[in-house]
């Protein structure tokens, strides 16, 4: 057991390993230590004297928490799982590393803020210049910034404040973490410019990277890199990586970073939200909506026409009481679509994922109409899109039951969605009606009308006859 | 009553299957689970376009019931390079004043246009400076996001850049590394800002002795006024500054209103022409119950400097009445410029070579910088 650790901590490097024994996460040796003392978990041992092997371990069903908590102190975590379930006969069931946790790719529901992004950095530079991209793996958006000075990077990272960076020269890494924040730099070599075109491209499913705006060869570089990274920790494709969007700071109100700190745009001297401009204007039903409103703010307009259709918009909704009443009712229930998307994409969703967007998208085409009748263009045109997934929004019907059960509990399918889970869910619910029907033949045959076919667990399917009827039991 | 157990073949067979459709119907549900989530996933383009649209219709609804609530006004965004704002609020501000019930939010305008490059608005502490500038800050982020403003009227000329630079309190507590920051920034100011840009700048100079800061204020505020010609702010407890205003023919002096009651100062938070003719630091002092006898000792300084101001060194004859010691304003010596600095105008090579640059401090060097800049024009 000790010598499959092994291989899988040469594999995991300087993540910590959790490694799954049963109902526990194990962390041995130096891991053992540091996990300790961050989580405030006992220290014990494997083997007693020479051979001792320091351990600590935590439920696997609270492990979650734990392993958020360590992330947030700057580690990084490595998943391993049982690959099999373990049985009689089973000597070692097969390990696995099924995913790297780290700062910048915590996808999980209750370690995030829900209406806070969550960004990777990639930072490529060469010869002085440098360029940011920003991927947020919770919900799939890939940002990249044009080349700029590496001074112009860093303020990026200043005013972004991603959780983790990745950088291509080592000797940037201090600086980029000083400037961002955060709680884990990376040095790793980039894929070169062409390879990681190639690798864009392929990804995206497009021909060409010019009909997203992406040119600079840093760019390139630094988009590539925060997808691959997204795609090795989690051991996923990341298909909810579905473009990636050129910000040029040229095209905005650039606020300096010391101002959106100064001007407590979105958190105050004491970090929190409350007394900041997002404070006052964020009434948001959803948390994708608080997101999004949070970005608007930290990079304002300046093409007036841009502005002028929302301003149209919002004076529009400004002046309708009752219509703004109707579109806050639908929004209500629609839920986090971009992170639950997130989740299944990276293979840590559940049926009450699906089962969330069902509801979300049952909510879109009444929110469509509404927004349809309005005469600002900006509402008008967000009907289509809307109403664009309506046939998935039907398949989720057909297919969950109504009241979805949480976690991987089974039962979410939808009886008559699939005829031959239907007939393993009849056989497995101890084939009721081929138990009446044996039941009926066994009657039929014996003349015994007493006769009942029961279960229990110890005994498995039997015959009860009562001792009255014993003589009329045939042989078989 | 007795009953006794038997099993069929048939009822075994059937057993075996139950059992084994437990597992497969798991495997199977987990099939079904892996196909949703491709079609999924599928979609994924489509699904986060929707997405956006409702987060895009969200956050549209909280504009505008912010705007309902809150009486706030659509602002004229257009190419001009003026930022007009009549009764403008500082959003947070007024609502946490309203939350609290401390009084109504006092209203206030600002101009700045072709005419209007630079204000200089002076005022005590506490006099409610920096709320009045941030406001006009936030009127313009939140007019160039495509909100409505707090305010009765507003018209905003494109911004590009917005820069803000505020000394912070304990700036002199801290030393002169903060001072390095704050230059620092300052430094950056002024390289990347343009004629587009819109900068609030509050007690600029204040991390630094009292000379070197008025010195350094002043010195930025004519680059941003001759040089850069953005829209800027200018915060100050200098007073002395109010003469650049007079000088420059695109600055202005704005004031924060105060009046005294009885020996009290009273702030009345309302912006007005002119000139802090002085900074009633020591009715804010008082206040802040400072002891009488401090108070009493501090008014006489101030007589004696507002008598007689600065000597042609530079020095201010605030020692007077205590004997012969030279008064040290700065927390740091700062050498005269004329130790390091020979005079021959022709011979700033000479001047250069000559500076030990180990034992200059970087604003020994940005006044012997200045100070040859002079010669030479």
């Amino acid at each position: 057991m000790l010598r499959q650790y092994h291989e899988a901590k040469a594999q995991a490097r300087d993540a910590l390993l959790f490694f799954r024994l049963g109902d526990f996460y194990e962390l041995f040796y130096e891991d053992a230590r540091i996990a300790a003392q961050i989580l405030g978990i006992t220290l014990t041992s494997r083997a007693k004297g020479e051979d001792r092997v320091p351990m600590a371990g935590v439920p696997h069903h609270a492990a979650k928490g734990y392993v958020a908590r360590l992330v947030a102190a700057g580690h990084t975590v490595a998943i391993c799982d049982q690959m099999e379930v373990p049985g009689p006969g089973k000597q070692l069931v097969r390990r696995e590393i099924v995913r790297l946790v780290t700062p910048g790719t915590l996808v999980d529901e209750e370690a995030l803020e829900a209406r806070e992004p969550l960004w990777l950095a990639a930072v490529a530079c060469a010869e002085g210049r440098a360029a940011v991209a920003l991927l947020d793996a919770s919900t799939g958006e890939l940002r990249a910034l044009p080349e700029g000075s590496m001074e112009e990077a860093l303020d990026e990272l200043a005013r972004v404040g991603p959780r983790e960076v990745l950088v291509s020269d080592e000797q940037i890494s201090a600086a980029a973490r000083q400037a961002s924040g955060a709680v884990r730099a990376e040095t790793r070599s980039f894929r070169d410019a062409e390879g990681a075109e190639q690798f864009l491209k392929r990804h995206l499913g497009v021909a060409t990277l010019d009909g997203f705006g992406l040119r600079d060869p840093l760019s390139i570089e630094a988009a590539a890199e925060a997808l691959a990274y997204l795609q090795e920790t989690q051991r996923s494709a990341a298909k909810h990586v579905v473009r990636v969007a050129v910000e040029h700071p040229a095209r905005q109100l650039w606020i300096d970073p010391g101002a959106v700190q100064n001007l407590e745009l979105f958190r105050g001297p004491d970090g929190r939200r409350s007394g900041t401009l997002l404070s006052v204007v964020d009434r948001t039903l959803t948390a994708s909506g608080g997101r999004l409103l949070s970005r608007w703010l930290a990079a304002p307009l300046i093409d007036l026409t841009a502005i002028r259709t929302r301003q149209d918009a919002v004076e529009e909704l400004s002046q309708a009481a009752v219509l703004r009443e109707e579109i806050a009712e639908r929004l209500r229930g629609v839920l986090d679509v971009e992170r639950l998307l997130g989740r299944l994409a990276v293979g840590q969703g559940t049926p009450r994922d699906l089962a969330g967007l069902r509801a979300s998208l049952r909510e879109m085409p009444a929110l469509a109409g509404r927004l349809e009748q309005c005469s600002a263009s900006l509402l008008r045109d967000l009907g289509p899109p809307l109403r664009a997934p309506a046939a998935l929004a039907e398949l989720l019907q057909r297919a969950l039951i109504d009241e979805v059960p949480a976690g991987r509990e089974p039962g979410f399918v939808r009886p008559g969605f699939r005829p031959d889970l239907d007939e393993l869910t009849e056989l497995a619910q101890g084939g009721r009606a081929a138990i009446a029907a044996m039941e009926t033949a066994e009657k039929q045959r014996t003349g015994i009308q007493s006769l009942k076919i029961r279960y229990n667990k110890i005994f498995g399917f039997y015959i009860e006859i009562t001792k009255a009827n014993l003589h009329l039991v045939p042989q078989d | 009553m007795g009953a006794e157990r038997f099993v069929t073949a048939g009822l075994s067979d059937h057993e075996a299957r139950v059992l084994s459709a437990e597992e497969r119907r798991g495997a199977l549900e987990q099939q079904i689970f892996d196909e949703l989530r491709q079609a999924v996933l599928a979609q994924s383009a489509g699904l986060r376009a929707c997405a956006e649209a409702a987060a895009q219709a969200d956050v549209l609804l909280s504009l505008a019931k912010v705007a309902a609530d809150a009486g706030w006004v659509r602002p004229i965004v257009d190419d001009g390079d003026a930022i007009e704002i009549a009764g403008g609020r500082h959003p947070v501000v007024e609502r946490a004043l309203a939350q609290s019930g401390d009084g109504p939010f006092v209203p206030n305008d600002v101009e700045l246009d072709a005419q209007r490059r630079l204000i200089v608005l002076t005022g005590p502490n506490m006099a409610g400076k920096s709320t009045a500038m941030r406001q006009v800050a936030l009127i313009a982020v939140l007019a160039q996001t495509g909100s409505f403003v707090p305010a009765a009227r507003a018209r905003v000329g494109v911004v590009d850049r917005l820069f803000t630079r505020v000394g912070a309190a304990d700036d002199l507590a801290r030393g002169q590394s903060t001072f390095m920051v704050e230059m620092a920034e300052c430094a950056r100011i002024l390289h990347q800002a343009t004629p587009r840009s819109l900068l609030i700048l509050d007690e600029v100079g204040r991390g630094t002795s009292t000379f070197d800061g008025l010195a350094l204020a002043w010195a930025i505020a004519e680059h941003l006024h001759d040089q850069v010609g953005a829209r800027t702010l200018f915060a100050t407890h200098y007073h002395e500054l109010c003469d650049l205003a007079r000088e420059k023919v695109r600055a202005v002096n704005l004031t924060m209103a105060v009046t005294e009651v009885e020996g009290r100062v009273v702030f009345l938070r309302k912006i007005v022409p002119g000139a802090a003719s002085r900074s009633y630091g020591i009715q804010v002092a008082r206040l802040a119950g400072l002891p009488e006898s401090v108070l009493r000792r501090g008014r006489e300084i101030l007589a004696n400097l507002e008598a007689q101001e600065l000597d042609e060194a530079g020095r201010p004859a605030l020692a007077a009445g205590r004997g012969k010691r030279r008064a040290q304003l700065g927390l740091f010596d700062a050498p005269a410029a004329a130790e390091f600095a020979p005079a021959k105008p022709a011979a700033i090579e000479d001047a250069l070579r000559a500076l030990d640059l180990s034992r200059t401090t970087p604003m020994d060097a940005l006044l012997w910088l200045h100070e040859q800049q002079k010669k030479l024009r």
